[in-house]
């Protein structure tokens, strides 16, 4: 009887201390050869105001009516977006939105310029996305709360940046969320990550779960920053997703919850990725630990399409082996690897560390991939900088 | 004699089990605080310092720039700014040039970096000859500020 009771304690002490880790092990690390180079190939300086910093939170590339490029960008202090020629770095217009009242937004945190008379700004401490003009007229508010109190357990929350933008396919929206947590294990097959708003009638439907193969078995994900989602669009019309714990891409329909393809999408230097060693059920993960596993590991982020050269580029952070309490999430170093479009390795480039490179602020021009540079001599924050890299043969 | 041996034993196990998981997030925050305090080996006429972050807690942050902006000629103050997302946005905000007042430390290399749940909001740090001797934070459910006033 008392043996029983041995057993059965013996079993408690284990099961209440388990948790379980996911590994992802990077099946080509070291095997993958280089064929193609990313090399800078020019320069690209934006003059801007007394009111406005770099490294925006927000940046969208936009053609206008006579197939103009244009650089606009969020500015969170004054509620404005500012509008510049590309090509010639000239100020154009800047759209003021007031804070309150009838046409007012509370705190500005993405947008989508369809053209100047239809622009969706999100709304973040409202969470809903306003349909406005470029004289700061709101049109429409389309909420994105659930009616139930809890709804924000079961849906996505927006941390919206230049890449990882509010974007259109098929006359829908496509808002990519996030869970800002980790995922129970009950939930799993339940949280839909993706926003899709019908542009006609504002119909919102929710697609694309989490793999179940990272981010279930309770794995510990305790942070926004672990549980990004990076879209891309492909010229075929599929999305591919870039989590930052997989090698792997995933590639589904705009309108579906699972993912018809799962493609390598590697870096050939990158290691196997573990989830966080800590049982969140059983107490809250140490604000150290998460930021300890953060800088440690090797993670993937953007995902980008380049429709001139028909290359991805998708951006890996590589971990810190050696890090300390005192290391810096800009410490590590950023890589950016390029794929053809059938996703085929062609090669990989270290860029350099985040203290040089807002790689967040990174998009395509006909010109090349453009990421933003941090220029340390500019104390008195006067420019906003861009290198722009394209691809080479080696 | 022999059942209650069992018995002291199978109590030793389950409070083993119970106990085996439990863990302080929070444990060692004081300890951060204070070592980065130390390291920093200031003058003893600092009563008080702020550790104000960029990025965080918005309206706890816009506190904090408020407080700044009203107690800057208090002397007692040490304002520490870390993590700040653009110097050039927060002059602007508060109305004057920083490297102005000597109560100022601007940590651009972000060497203030406290990993705890907490460093999304501003701290509030109380000294006894240049150590650390009590601190809160700024946040929804705490007024650390309106404490300082009181206290100072």
């Amino acid at each position: 009887m008392y043996k029983l009771f041995y057993i059965i304690i013996i079993i408690i002490t284990f099961l209440s201390c388990s948790k379980s880790i996911v590994s992802n092990e990077n099946e080509q690390e070291g095997k993958l050869k280089s064929t193609q180079d990313l090399v800078l190939i020019c320069k690209k300086k934006i003059l801007i105001d007394d009111e406005t910093a770099p490294k925006s939170p927000y940046m969208q590339i936009y053609r206008d009516s006579l197939g103009k490029t244009m650089l606009t960008f969020l500015n969170a202090y004054n509620n404005s977006i500012y509008i510049f020629d590309y090509q010639s770095g000239t100020f154009i217009k800047k759209i003021s939105y007031k804070k309150e009242g009838p046409n007012g937004i509370l705190g500005m945190a993405g947008y989508y310029i369809k053209n100047l008379d239809s622009i969706y700004v999100y709304n973040r401490p409202l969470v809903e996305l306003d349909l406005t003009d470029n004289i700061g007229y709101i049109k429409n508010r389309i909420s994105l709360r659930g009616k139930d109190v809890k709804w924000a357990l079961s849906y996505p929350q927006y941390f919206f940046n230049t890449v990882c933008p509010i974007f259109e396919i098929n006359r829908h929206l496509i808002l990519t969320g996030l869970c800002p947590f980790s995922i129970d294990k009950s939930s799993i097959n339940k949280f839909l990550f993706t926003a899709c708003i019908d542009i006609e009638n504002n119909k919102l439907e929710y697609h694309h779960l989490y793999p179940s193969e990272i981010y279930g078995n309770n794995a510990n994900w305790e942070d926004p920053l672990f549980m990004q989602v990076f879209p891309a669009y492909s010229p075929s019309g599929d999305l591919i997703y870039s989590f930052p714990e997989s090698h792997k891409l995933y590639i589904s329909h705009w309108n579906e919850d699972i993912y018809y393809k799962t493609v390598y999408g590697g870096s050939n230097v990158a290691g196997t990725i573990r989830s966080i060693n800590w049982n969140y059920h059983s107490a809250r993960t140490p604000r150290e630990l998460i930021y300890n596993h953060y800088l440690q590991q090797d993670l993937y982020a953007a995902i980008l399409y380049d429709p001139w050269r028909k290359v991805y580029y998708r951006f890996m952070q590589k971990g810190i082996k050696d890090c300390t309490t005192h290391s810096q999430l800009t410490e590590k170093s950023i890589i950016v690897i390029l794929m053809n479009e059938q996703f085929n390795y062609l090669g990989e480039t270290l860029i350099g560390t985040g203290e040089k490179w807002n790689w967040e602020n990174s998009f395509v021009t006909k010109e090349g991939l453009n990421i933003e540079y941090i220029d340390s001599n500019d104390t008195a924050e006067a420019c906003m900088n861009f290198r722009i890299f394209s691809i080479k043969k080696i | 004699m022999k059942k209650l041996n069992r018995t002291i034993w199978i109590i030793i196990f389950t409070l083993f089990s119970l106990f085996a998981c439990k863990n302080s997030p929070e444990q060692g925050e004081k300890k951060l605080l204070a070592n980065y305090i130390e390291q920093m080996k200031l003058p003893e006429n600092y009563k008080w310092i702020i550790i104000l972050p960029g990025v965080g807690c918005h309206g706890c942050i816009e506190d904090g720039e408020y407080f700044m902006q009203q107690n800057i000629k208090n002397k007692d103050i040490l304002f520490i700014l870390t993590k700040i997302s653009s110097l050039k946005i927060l002059q602007q905000k508060i109305g004057f040039k920083v490297d102005k007042y000597t109560n100022i430390y601007v940590d651009k290399k972000n060497i203030i970096n406290i990993p705890i749940n907490n460093s999304i909001y501003p701290c509030v740090i109380k000294l006894e000859k240049g150590r650390l001797s009590s601190y809160s934070f700024q946040n929804p459910s705490n007024d650390a500020f309106r404490q300082l006033k009181q206290q100072n």
